[in-house]
């Protein structure tokens, strides 16, 4: 007789709700669309969570999801001039105007990070992946990751001083 | 890099309230997962055409394909352009010069086929053209077809994509073309039974050509079981293909899932030349 996956799942789900919101957003920028595609990610891990859950993965299965929705999301341009139109949602955020300066800095530079080197770089710095592990989490060569790892830590760096030069 | 990681804890470091209707997700994955087994099983009923040695193509019937869509459940964005654009036209003409490119006009309207392109080229053979959506063109993977003269139809997804003429071992010449699609010929990315994560690097060696879209399909399904050789037989995979419902109205230009072992594992995207050679190009891999 088959489980009920339902139960598994929530509590799945309580546990890595809020680091999968924090990935999103450092993937789009904006906490409406990380909400949106936590939603729709984790909509679709409980339509396969037999299989997922048999993988022994489900962690890195639903960060599969999640980042092909937010690739899926960047590659159709309608929607990405609609998403990156907007200003990160700041209002309740909490933190002094100083906080809230440095984080727009830093949100700003990363807007200027390309869409794919900037998943690379969440899943090697925020993520903790190895080489090999973001390499296996977006389907590309080892190359590629230490490639896009290089040029998107140049951009971001590139961009991070300027924003510093234009804060008087 | 201790310092990125900082720096990305300190964009999150204060989050506004979770938002996530858990309800909501057991709810519609619930209908998620009925709905595609109504299809897996519609498919299963379907005509299987087994060409060659144990490739089943199936034919999954008119009634299951996915319906245009209209906007994105994620975001609520309509994608889809409502407005004909005057400025654009039925085909393109794609030219291939040592010394530079030409794209006339910048802006096309998507016919049932996909996008409508006459090429003209001048490289010397070995050269490709193609076009890539998110990397520039140098960094991806698939994508690439002979840079020879004819027309083409290719599964060009609305809005800005990157088309790209290079000599091999060359940098590659890079224009922008602004694919609309009033008539929404376009079926979407959605592709049932795979979550695509990432173009693969061997796509190329693996794009499929031939007189019909089967042959080219089989084509690329006899690369990807050339890769098992050698390896003990327990561990060689079964490869089928089946239609996914995304891409083209068109079938000729409407994309395809692989399956490995019965599960998605690669899309296809298909090109038409002429009117009689089908290319089948190695798209996504599934997650």
């Amino acid at each position: 007789m088959r489980q009920d996956p339902e139960p598994e799942f929530r509590e799945w789900v309580a546990a890595r709700r809020s680091h999968l919101r924090r990935t999103a957003y450092l993937l789009c920028g904006d906490w409406h669309l990380a909400d949106d595609l936590v939603q729709e990610a984790l909509t679709r891990a409980f339509a396969a969570w037999g299989r997922i859950v048999r993988g022994g993965q489900p962690d890195a299965y639903v960060r599969k999801i999640l980042l092909n929705l937010y690739l899926d999301h960047r590659r159709r341009p309608a929607r990405r001039e609609a998403a990156w139109a907007e200003l990160p949602d700041t209002a309740s955020v909490g933190g002094g105007a100083s906080d809230l300066g440095e984080r727009e800095r830093v949100l700003a530079a990363l807007r200027e990070v390309a869409p794919g080197q900037r998943a690379v770089l969440v899943l090697r710095f925020w993520e903790d992946l190895s080489v090999e592990q973001s390499a296996q989490a977006l389907g590309v060569s080892t190359g590629n990751i230490k490639s896009q790892t290089s040029r998107g830590l140049e951009a971001l760096r590139g961009a991070l001083a300027t924003y510093q030069e234009e804060t008087p | 890099m201790n310092d990125v990681r900082t720096l990305f804890e300190s964009v999150v470091v204060d989050a506004p309230p979770d938002t996530l209707d858990l309800d909501q997700v057991v709810a519609r994955g619930t209908r998620r997962r009925t709905v595609r087994r109504a299809v897996t099983a519609g498919a299963g009923l379907a005509a299987a055409l087994v060409i060659g040695s144990g490739i089943a193509y199936v034919a999954t019937p008119d009634d299951d394909r996915t319906a245009p869509p209209v906007g994105d459940p994620t975001t609520g964005v309509t994608s889809a352009p409502t407005v004909i654009d005057l400025s654009a036209r039925p085909s393109m003409d794609l030219s291939c010069e040592n010394n530079g490119m030409e794209l006339s006009p910048p802006k096309v309207i998507a016919q049932p086929s996909g996008v409508v392109v006459r090429l003209s080229s001048t490289m010397k053979p070995g050269s490709s053209f193609g076009y890539s959506y998110e990397l520039p063109f140098a960094d991806t993977g698939a994508h690439r077809l002979p840079a020879r003269d004819g027309t083409w139809r290719l599964p060009l997804a609305p809005g800005k994509v990157t088309l790209a003429c290079q000599v091999r071992g060359e940098k590659p010449q890079e224009l922008v073309l602004n694919v609309v699609d009033p008539d929404g010929q376009w079926m979407g990315d959605t592709l049932e039974g795979c979550d695509p994560v990432g173009t693969p690097e061997w796509g190329p060696a693996l794009t499929g050509t031939g007189p019909s879209t089967q042959d080219a399909i089989e084509v690329t399904l006899n690369g990807l079981r050339a890769r098992d050789d050698g390896r003990p037989a327990d561990e060689v995979a079964d490869y089928a293909a089946q239609s996914a419902g995304g891409g083209y109205n068109d079938l000729g230009t409407g994309s395809w899932v692989v399956l490995r072992n019965g599960e998605p594992y690669l899309t296809l995207a298909m090109a038409i030349r002429g009117e009689t050679q089908f290319v089948a190009m190695p798209d996504q891999l599934c997650g």
